[in-house]
């Protein structure tokens, strides 16, 4: 279309009306924020009123000194052992069931690309490399979609009380988000190298162990070291519902109104999170 | 060995690699094949190594219709082929004498291939392949921490090892300097001659090509514009070889269809 | 000349990085092995005919799923309040995160770049540098404490109720969300921001214009992941008393109301991944 250059229609000034998207997201985002209000009863004064205030300061204040007695320390220094072996175990069984999920679960290792350009063309050959990916992906997302807390309770349910349903439920919700990355690692990983193994007239087994196994191991090694510590925190919560550890003696502390024995026993969870961190650091400087 | 009638390439992004392509090569030839990029090497190399399959024509490695090749003959055949790569191609983390023990995976069983991920089998056979390319003290050595030259003859040492009787080398010496370069040319061809391998090599370097191979195969938009003796080759085929180049795509991009991003479990608190 | 396999073993026994990795393999298998054994956790109870069978009871006996008309739309109502409090702890989080981001950016602070002359006051700066640390330090205890005893306590200040569940998600959360923000806000390109401060921007225009633009992404991207983790949590937050679907979880668990139990599993479920799905189309056209 051509612009006039007449003088009588030069500088009629530009418009701007605003992007219909913005707009639209914009009003949707406020009906979330009014909508989630009600929802959720919020009173934001009540958080300063004189009763929320005093029992506030009551907790401040009973929570120092933090509680260091002999005999408290003697108490407790069995759950916390048995926290940090659900932590350990709970991750190597995540390991266990994640990892081969997540060779399955990886599309570039089943039927994707140029490495898998001469294999048989059969409608059985398409359904047998692509249903197990399909069904393990699916098996990944319902897995990591239940937070662990309620995979806990129903372990609990299920096998009672102890650290047993703590492991439990650590390794069936961890091995889906370690089964996810590690599959997320695999696809991305640089397919150069593979097609060379495959020339040599590897199978696929093989492939994986000098392909994609050896390129994948420092991510994999990362990402688990941190879902380690991140176990440490989370199986200190399991106890909350009887799955084994020090979680059961904070919840019965802070019910008791004990809060300087909760308080100690919060900050020994995360001094050892502190030193797995550490210790994760290390090993992977070591290894990588 | 090879009979190819009417080969074609076409990639799933419509981008045709080849067309209608004829040839023959004989057991124990040496061919250099010629053209600029895009014109069609690097697929027909994928080709001829079993790697990727004709979307029209026929292609016979020794008698047998690739295509109809599967599961374990298809190994056996890959087995039987040799490639080099431009890129080598080798597992960066892993030491060299994993590398080069790789030759032997189309030989091992996959118990084998991971017990020697622990403690290296057959150590010896690697020794002797690398001390043929002149790398014997970097057996220990990750891979990723030698130069480019190096890292290939560690990838021929490889193919030392997997002992093939028709070697295929896709640009081994394009990123490598000249001297350097001609080095690897003549130790490939050293080696093919020792023990009558048929040896393809597809090169840029046109003089590398004329000077060591008895025979030249142009490509060009994938088809042979010339197939013969060095001497037949003209200066006006060969001008009219590099320049009208199309516009082409990198074979990697083709074939991979994208660049990969490493993924980063940094940002994932 | 080829080395034999005993000179070659002795080389790689000299090979420092390969002996560590054994090692620190064999503490980990002695560490396993040693949780194993004393935690009582016997692999046979487990996995064995009894644990089994005590776990295929269990499973039998939440099916089929308790769909009735009543408790679907108590499930309902209590999903929508947990989709809300996981909303409205995100939000508060960036909100809180954002008040807190001032002082614990490093480059929102004094810098040539930003027109304030290298010759600052020396109590000036030290000031400034106390309030980074002081910044740093809230946010990191903010997420230190986890989300769960966040609601404890604030369930003491305010009551039961999903109230308390959105200022624990809110706090918790903040302090994730302060740091990765920081991070992000002080990795980036500065050449824009100085341009804009030689036109004579001051630090607000700068950050609005400079700095900000250019993070979005990335700010985004975190917070969207963090409403994903905070969906699940606060389907969880119910079971101590901040409302939602984790409060009806409670009171199936106790009364022993498996298929009922069944159905919450199941919406919670739904939940996760209806906001994974969000997340990510909003990921998509946003970021």
């Amino acid at each position: 279309m051509a612009i006039p250059m007449s003088p009588s229609t030069a500088a009629s000034s530009p418009k701007w009306h605003g992007s219909r998207s913005a707009r639209f997201l914009g009003l949707l985002f406020l009906f979330a924020v009014v909508a989630s209000y009600r929802l959720t009863e919020v009173k934001p004064l009540v958080l300063f009123e004189t009763e929320a205030l005093a029992n506030l300061w009551a907790f401040a204040r009973g929570m120092l000194p933090p509680a260091h007695s002999l005999a408290f320390l003697q108490t407790i220094w069995r759950p916390v052992l048995e926290t940090v072996q659900i932590a350990l175990l709970g991750t190597l069984l995540a390991v266990l069931i994640g990892f081969p999920l997540s060779l399955l679960a990886s599309s570039t290792i089943a039927f994707a690309g140029p490495l898998h350009d001469m294999e048989r063309r059969s409608p059985l050959v398409w359904v047998g490399t692509r249903l197990p990916y399909v069904l393990s992906r699916l098996l990944l997302n319902v897995l990591r979609a239940i937070p662990e807390l309620v995979w806990a309770l129903l372990f609990v349910r299920a096998l009672g009380l102890g650290a047993a349903p703590g492991i439990m439920a650590l390794g069936v919700s961890y091995s889906g988000m370690l089964g996810k990355v590690y599959a997320d690692i695999l696809e991305a990983i640089d397919p150069a190298p593979l097609e060379a193994l495959q020339s040599t007239g590897a199978s696929r087994l093989q492939m994986v162990l000098y392909g994609w196994l050896p390129q994948m191991l420092p991510n994999f090694l990362g990402y688990t070291l941190y879902r380690w510590e991140c176990a440490l925190r989370a199986s200190a919560l399991m106890g909350f519902v009887g799955a084994g550890g020090i979680g059961q003696h904070i919840e019965l502390s802070m019910r008791m109104f004990e809060y300087h024995e909760a308080v100690s026993m919060i900050l020994i969870v995360f001094a050892l999170s502190a030193i797995v961190e550490r210790l994760g650091d290390g090993l992977r400087r070591r290894i990588v | 060995m090879y009979t190819l009638k009417g080969v074609s390439k076409t990639y799933a992004n419509g981008f045709t690699a080849l067309r209608d392509l004829d040839l023959h090569i004989a057991v124990g030839e040496r061919v250099a094949f010629i053209g600029s990029s895009g014109a069609g090497k690097t697929t027909l190399f994928r080709l001829l190594n079993c790697t990727l399959r004709p979307t029209a024509g026929t292609l016979t490695v020794d008698n047998v219709d690739s295509t109809k090749l599967h599961g374990r003959h298809l190994r056996q055949m890959r087995r039987n082929i040799g490639t080099i790569y431009q890129q080598h191609n080798l597992v960066p983390r892993l030491r060299v004498m994993h590398n080069v023990l790789a030759g032997h995976l189309g030989r091992w069983s996959a118990a084998r291939a991971f017990l020697s991920l622990l403690h290296p089998l057959e150590l010896d056979s690697a020794a002797a392949a690398l001390q043929r390319v002149g790398l014997a003290d970097r057996i220990f050595q990750r891979t990723d921490q030698l130069s480019g030259g190096e890292q290939q003859r560690v990838a021929i040492a490889r193919v030392l090892l997997q002992d093939p009787s028709i070697i295929l080398a896709d640009e081994p010496v394009a990123s490598l300097d000249l001297a350097l370069a001609e080095n690897i040319v003549r130790l490939l061809i050293d080696l093919a001659e020792q023990q009558q391998k048929t040896l393809l090599v597809s090169l840029h370097n046109v003089r590398l090509a004329l000077e060591y191979f008895p025979r030249i195969v142009a490509l060009q938009h994938g088809r042979p514009v010339f197939d013969g003796k060095p001497q037949g080759l003209s200066t006006a085929t060969m001008q009219r070889l590099f320049t009208d180049t199309p516009a082409h795509q990198r074979p990697e991009d083709t074939l991979y269809g994208h660049s990969h991003v490493p993924i980063d479990c940094r940002f994932l608190t | 000349m080829a080395q034999s396999p005993a000179s070659a073993l002795a080389t790689m026994a000299r090979a420092p990085r390969l002996r560590w990795g054994y090692v620190i393999g064999l503490v980990l298998l002695a560490l396993v092995v040693w949780s194993v054994y004393d935690s009582g956790l016997s692999v046979r109870a487990l996995l064995g005919s009894e644990g089994r069978r005590q776990m295929a009871l269990f499973v039998q006996q939440m099916f089929p799923p308790d769909l009735s008309p009543a408790l679907l739309r108590k499930v309902w109502q209590g999903a929508l309040e947990t989709l809300a409090i996981s909303f409205l702890g995100t939000l508060l989080a960036i909100t809180l995160s954002a008040v807190l981001l001032g002082g614990a950016t490093r480059t929102l602070a004094a810098s040539a770049a930003f027109g304030e002359s290298v010759t600052m006051p020396l109590l000036w700066r030290l000031g400034r540098a106390l309030l980074y640390y002081l910044c740093r330090a809230l946010l990191n205890l903010f997420r230190s404490v986890p989300e769960l005893i966040w609601a404890l306590l604030f369930i003491l200040a305010v009551g039961l109720g999903p109230f308390a569940g959105v200022l624990a998600l809110g706090v918790h959360t903040a302090g994730v969300l302060g740091r990765l923000f920081a991070e992000v806000l002080e990795n980036v390109d500065r050449r824009p921001c100085e341009t804009l401060q030689a036109a004579g921007a001051t630090r607000v225009h700068v950050f609005l214009y400079g700095m900000l633009p250019q993070a979005l992404p990335d700010l985004l991207s975190f917070a969207l992941y963090r409403w994903e983790v905070n969906i699940r949590a606060a389907a969880i937050l119910g079971f101590v008393g901040a409302g939602g679907l984790g409060q009806q979880l409670f009171i199936a668990l106790n009364l022993f109301l498996h298929q009922q139990l069944l159905t919450l599993i199941a919406a919670i479920l739904l939940l996760v991944i209806l906001v994974d799905l969000c997340s990510a189309l909003l990921r998509r056209t946003l970021v």
